[in-house]
C-alpha cells in the first residue's frame, strides 16, 4: 500500500498555501491561463451570523480503480506501480476530454496545449523520499501524506475518546 | 550564543509599566489631565465613528453601508502578497468587494456584477463577491488594488482623535449596480 494525500477537513483554513506550492513545484503561470493542480473552495452553509464556512483543498484523489484510466482511449493515463499516482503521458494525450467525462470529482484540467494536466502526487519528490509540495507547506497540517489506514486509526482513536466523553456526560462514571 | 533578536520578557517585574502609576491602568492618568477637552476621556468609552448612523444620521441615509477597508483574506499579508500572480490567482475575481447575499438581493446584484462603491469624497468600481462572511449592511473591500484603491475614497483627515489612526474600518459608503 502507498501513502496518499489526506485532508483533515476541519483543520483547513483556506489560506491557499498548498495551491501556491503546487504552482511553484509544477511551474504553473496563472496569468497565462494555466490552472494549479490543487484548488481551494470556500463552502458556505446557513446565514450570517451563524453561517458555517468551511474550506476544502481539492486535487486528484489518485483512485485505485481510476475511471479516467479506464475512460482514456489512447492509454495516456496510467497508475504508477511504485507511488500509486495516476499520471498522464502528454505525448499520448489527444485532448479528447474523455477523462473529464469519466472523473466523478471534476479533477482534469486542460493546459495551454489543450492536453490534460493533473496532480501527479509530486512523484519526483515522493520517490526522493520527500512529501508532496502542498503537504510540506500546509501551515495547519491539514494536508497529510500518510498511509490511509494509519490516518483512519488516528481518527478512530479520537472518535473513541469522544464516545467515552459523551457516555460519561450522560450516565456518569458508573462502570468500573 | 544568545540570539541578539531575543526580547527581554516580563520587564514589568522590575519597575512596573511605563505609566505614571507604574501599574496597568484601567483609567489613564495621562488622559485624565485632558478630560473636558473634546474627544478626551480617561476611561475607554465607546464613541461612534465620525461618519456613522449614530453621528451623522442624515449622511447615513444617502450612504447606508458601513465600509470596512481593513478586513483580511488569509492568503494576503496586507499589500505585500497582493500583486504576485500566484497569490492573486487565489481570488480570481479581483478586485472584488464582499457583500451580504441579503443586501445583494435587495440591490439586484449577482456574483461578479460590477458595483460602484462611493463615499462623499470619491468612488471606485469593483466586482461584487456574495458571501456570508460579511454582515448585512457592511461592505468589505480589500486594500492594495492599484486599479481600485479603496483607501482613496476615505477623507485624508478621517482619523481617530486620540491615536491618529485612520478610520479604515468605520466609514460610510453607498453601493450601486454599474
Amino acid at each position: 500500500m502507498e501513502k496518499v494525500i489526506y485532508l483533515e477537513i476541519d483543520l483547513c483554513s483556506g489560506c491557499g498555501a498548498c495551491v501556491v506550492a503546487c504552482m511553484d513545484q509544477n511551474d504553473i503561470f496563472p496569468e497565462k491561463g494555466q490552472s494549479a493542480l490543487r484548488r481551494i473552495y470556500q463552502i458556505e452553509k446557513g446565514e450570517f451570523p451563524s453561517a458555517n464556512i468551511q474550506y476544502v483543498s481539492a486535487a486528484c484523489l489518485h483512485c485505485q480503480d481510476s475511471p479516467c484510466v479506464i475512460g482514456c482511449p489512447t492509454g495516456a493515463i496510467s497508475k504508477c506501480n511504485r507511488t500509486g499516482a495516476v499520471i498522464v503521458n502528454k505525448e499520448l494525450c489527444i485532448g479528447c476530454h474523455s477523462c473529464s467525462l469519466a472523473c466523478p470529482f471534476g479533477v482534469p484540467r486542460y493546459d495551454l496545449d489543450e492536453k490534460m494536466q493533473k496532480c501527479n502526487l509530486c512523484m519526483e519528490r515522493v520517490e526522493a523520499g520527500l512529501e508532496p509540495a502542498c503537504v510540506r507547506v500546509c501551515p495547519m497540517k491539514a494536508l497529510k501524506f500518510e498511509f490511509v489506514n494509519k490516518v483512519q486509526r488516528e481518527k478512530e482513536l479520537k472518535f473513541a475518546g469522544n464516545i467515552l466523553n459523551a457516555v460519561h456526560k450522560t450516565v456518569g462514571h458508573t462502570t468500573k | 550564543m544568545p540570539s541578539p533578536m531575543k526580547l527581554r520578557e516580563k520587564k514589568y517585574l522590575n519597575g512596573g509599566f511605563k505609566t505614571p502609576s507604574g501599574k496597568m491602568e484601567f483609567m489613564s492618568k495621562v488622559l485624565e489631565k485632558y478630560v473636558g477637552k473634546p474627544g478626551f476621556e480617561a476611561l475607554p468609552v465607546y464613541a461612534p465613528p465620525k461618519y456613522s448612523r449614530e453621528s451623522t444620521p442624515v449622511l447615513a441615509q444617502e450612504y447606508p453601508f458601513i465600509l470596512n477597508t481593513g478586513s483580511r483574506l488569509p492568503m494576503f499579508i496586507h499589500t505585500r502578497t497582493f500583486r504576485l500572480t500566484w497569490t492573486m490567482s487565489l481570488r480570481p475575481n479581483h478586485p472584488a468587494a464582499d457583500i451580504s447575499p441579503v443586501d445583494a438581493a435587495r440591490l439586484g446584484l449577482k456574483q461578479d456584477d460590477l458595483i460602484r462603491i462611493s463615499s462623499p469624497k470619491d468612488a471606485i468600481v469593483v466586482k461584487a463577491n456574495l458571501t456570508q462572511m460579511v454582515q448585512q449592511g457592511v461592505i468589505h473591500m480589500y486594500h492594495g488594488h492599484p486599479e481600485a484603491d479603496v483607501n482613496s475614497i476615505l477623507e485624508g483627515d478621517y482619523l481617530d482623535p486620540l491615536s491618529g489612526f485612520p478610520g479604515f474600518k468605520s466609514t460610510l459608503c453607498k453601493v450601486e449596480k454599474v
